[in-house]
């Protein structure tokens, strides 16, 4: 019989605890059976800032460190220029990368540093509970925007890709989406792509999945796909921005 | 032994070069030395300035209220300095931009650095004619080793070579 | 033995961190540390080091962590505000127990303050590095040449003790020239890529580096944390038996003691020879350690024989004067000199102190 599916070797024996309908772990998934493929699993090293992420290496293989909000891209610029052969993914909130990581997010990418950030742009912070995130939409309520996000109060959502695809040194910059088999058979293809740019050609390269938080959005899981789809692509388009 | 110098004047004229020159032959010398320059803010009002000692033993403050020789270069200089030569200690002013110096108690000793400078060959050669006329004037350190710090610190080029020669033997002589 | 050559102390430091090691550099400018950016920039390329000159002093030090996680002696270099901004990496740090170097030229104030010579980021290191009150070693040389012998050993000390390890400079220090010999190189080898914090080279077995210890035997991460930092406590206790380091000055007759580190100390001696010179039997203890701060000596003093003890500080209010007082018996009268800003401490307003102590004479 033909294995057509399996679970990928790179992740551990243990489940990830997130919650129904969280993309973390589709995410993760997608970057263990790239790292079997592209036969990184002992060197690909994954850094994690502060956020859903903090405690996601009991789940896969990967060495991994953390860091503080917002300054995994620093961190890891430090190990990245030390020990140029080790494959890096950054994996980062949109609160990490887009608020309180902002000046290393951008300068990281500047530099050109040879390392893959994933930024998983689920529209709150996660983490704490769902307040507002840089990439909040308009209107919609968290926490701390129990109305709604007013752009008269807290101006307007942050689109990432955007702002890394308009600085030279990277070379691959796109936003996919998690919320349809499609769309994450095409984010697989953009991280392997962005990898192999690293491993090749030492290259920056940015994906931006478009991510699901039900729990914080206050939906039931079934209903993701129509949520991203009506509310969330039309702020945050997907496709290919740079290379 | 323990000597301390002050020197001021205004930023292009090579103060800060020439208490480095100082300081490279104490240690020449085999003195415990100290260099200390001021910066940032202490820069204000037109006046660069640094101090220096040397001891035969380990140097405590690397500053002093009151110094063995006040080196000014310029007026400014000269009106925030004058007070700061301890009694029987020497002031070497440039006569080129101060005139009449007065202080009481301490040793004056002029030249006028524009007129040395030309004579030497080139106009910024005047802290190098200094630096001649203060270490032929204190003995603090032997003019071999004044010399020797000359050539190795700004000897590099033969045309400064001998221009540097020139003040310092100038410097030297107006000590006499 | 060749004679020594004058450098200039920011300078003279970079150049023995390199020889001992330091392969990694990331700093932001900033007035008095800035030579210290601009020298390191051209040296560690001849080496084929690293050097990246931060967009923060946030990312400057963050990036320290990232280095030492791939096993390069690593060091930054601040002053000032830009301390500030480093204690969040100053905890992560301390908490991951990942060694470093960290030199904090001090400048005078707080806020933006001025760019001369001080000594009042001495609490903010010495007590905890950054929130969570952990420990790293804390030294306060007062000569080029001890800035130098600290920072030549401050890897080795680092990396035994898995900690971060401050130097406290301060602007006149950094800014003034003396005489040093300039170390050989050291040779480091391979083996540091195996040790237990490090992300190899190639490729490895999986290890996770966490800047918090949660891993440890109990099923919560209380406990953990419990378990791991009374661990790290241990060490700090153990420092304070084998990394203590001071000079006694002229301590034999003394009946009056001054007690100061760096520039406030060396200031000092000047006043005390001054002093000695109209019959003052005065001598000094000079912590060179700041933490461990060497209490032993201080508790030594003995309200028989001393009749004074003068804490000479640049910093307004006292910070360091607290630490000594608390180990200092309470029948010796004890003083405080202190300037703060960037103002240094004085030697004839310190000889008049003790003159004052002595009988008013
Ligand atoms: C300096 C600092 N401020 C605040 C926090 C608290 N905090 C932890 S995670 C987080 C938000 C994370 O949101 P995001 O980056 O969007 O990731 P997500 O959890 O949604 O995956 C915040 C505010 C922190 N850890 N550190």
């Amino acid at each position: 019989m033909d294995v057509v599916y399996k679970r990928s070797g790179a992740l551990s024996d243990v489940s990830t605890t997130y919650c129904p309908g969280c993309s973390h772990g589709t995410a993760f998934k997608l970057i263990a059976e790239i790292s079997e493929e592209l036969d990184i699993v002992n060197k690909l090293v994954f850094a994690t800032p502060i956020g859903c992420t903090t405690f996601s290496a009991p789940f896969h293989k990967f060495s991994t460190f953390m860091s503080a909000h917002g300054r995994a891209p620093a961190n890891a610029t430090g190990f990245k220029r030390c020990n140029p052969k080790r494959p890096v993914i950054v994996y980062q909130g949109d609160g990490d990368c887009a608020a309180i990581g902002t000046g290393e997010s951008i300068h990281a990418a500047a530099r050109g540093e040879a390392f893959t950030v994933v930024m998983a742009n689920n529209q709150v912070y996660g983490m704490t509970g769902g307040q507002m995130a840089p990439t909040t939409l308009t209107g919609q309520k968290t926490t701390t925007t129990p109305n709604g996000r007013s752009v008269e109060v807290t101006g307007y959502p942050i689109r990432m890709a955007e702002q890394i695809a308009q600085l030279e040194a990277p070379r691959f910059v796109t936003r996919q989406s998690l919320h349809t088999p499609k769309n994450i058979l095409q984010a697989k293809a953009a991280i392997k792509k962005a990898l192999e740019l690293q491993i090749n050609e030492g290259a920056y390269s940015f994906v931006e999945l478009l991510c699901a938080c039900p729990t914080n959005w206050g939906i039931d899981p079934s209903g993701i796909k129509e949520y991203i789809e009506k509310n969330v692509i039309p702020y945050f388009p997907l496709g290919d921005l740079k290379g | 032994m323990e000597k301390s110098y002050l020197f001021a004047g205004s930023g292009g004229q090579g103060v800060q070069t020439l208490g480095v020159l100082v300081a490279h032959a104490s240690n020449e010398e085999g003195h415990f030395t100290t260099f200390l320059p001021a910066y940032g803010g202490e820069m204000r009002g037109g006046t660069s300035n640094c101090t220096i000692k040397m001891a035969d033993e380990e140097i405590g403050s690397p500053e002093e209220k009151l110094y063995d020789n006040v080196i000014v270069l310029n007026k400014p200089s000269y009106d925030r300095f004058k007070g700061r030569v301890k009694k029987g200690g020497n002031l070497f002013i440039n006569t080129a931009l101060i005139e009449d110096a007065q202080a009481d108690g301490v040793n004056i000793i002029s030249i006028n650095l524009s007129e040395a400078a030309k004579e030497a060959g080139s106009d910024k050669a005047l802290n190098i004619v200094m630096y001649g006329l203060v270490l032929a004037h204190t003995k603090d350190i032997s003019l071999e080793n004044a010399e020797k710090v000359l050539n190795d610190k700004l000897g590099k080029k033969e045309q400064f070579r001998a221009v540097n020669k020139k003040a310092f033997d100038i410097g030297v002589n107006a000590s006499k | 033995m060749a004679k020594k050559e004058l450098w200039k102390g920011n300078e003279a430091m970079s150049e023995t961190a390199l020889r001992a090691g330091c392969r990694f550099f990331s700093g932001y400018p900033i007035t008095p540390q800035t030579p210290i950016t601009e020298y390191l920039a051209w040296r560690l390329a001849e080496v084929d080091g690293v050097f990246i000159q931060a967009e923060s002093e946030l990312a400057a030090a963050t990036m320290l962590l990232g280095a030492s996680i791939a096993g390069t002696r690593a060091l930054t270099a601040t002053a000032g505000p830009g301390l500030s901004l480093m204690t969040e990496s100053l905890s992560c740090l301390a908490s991951g127990r990942l060694p470093a170097v960290i030199v904090d030229v001090q400048r005078g104030g707080a806020a933006t303050g001025n760019l001369q010579g001080a000594q009042s980021d001495y609490n903010m290191v010495t007590k905890t590095l950054g929130h969570g009150g952990l420990k790293g070693l804390v030294y306060g040389p007062s000569t080029v040449e001890e800035l130098c012998d600290i920072i030549y050993d401050a890897w080795d000390k680092a990396e035994k003790y898995r900690t971060p390890v401050f130097i406290l400079s301060d602007a006149s220090l950094g800014q003034m020239m003396e005489p040093v010999d300039i170390k050989p190189f050291k040779q480091l080898d391979e083996s540091r890529f195996d040790l237990p914090y490090v992300i190899g080279r190639e490729q490895s077995e999986k290890k996770v580096i966490q800047d918090t210890p949660y891993a440890g035997p109990y099923n919560t991460m209380s406990e953990n944390l419990d378990y791991n930092y009374r661990k790290y406590n241990e060490v700090y206790e153990k420092w304070k038996e084998d990394e203590v380091l001071y000079e006694e000055y002229m301590m034999d007759d003394a009946e009056y003691v001054i007690i100061g580190w760096g520039m406030a100390a060396r200031i000092s001696k000047s006043a005390i020879r001054n002093l000695r010179k109209k019959g003052i039997k005065v001598g000094m203890i000079r912590p060179i350690s700041l933490f461990p701060l060497p209490e032993k000596p201080l508790n030594a003093l003995d309200a028989k024989k001393i009749k004074g003890v003068l804490v000479v500080e640049m910093a307004i209010p006292a910070l360091f004067y607290y630490d000594v007082k608390a180990q200092i018996d309470k029948n010796i009268p004890i003083k405080a000199n202190l300037h703060c800003g960037g103002y240094l401490s004085q030697v004839d307003e310190i000889e008049e102190d003790i003159m004052k102590m002595a009988g008013g004479k």
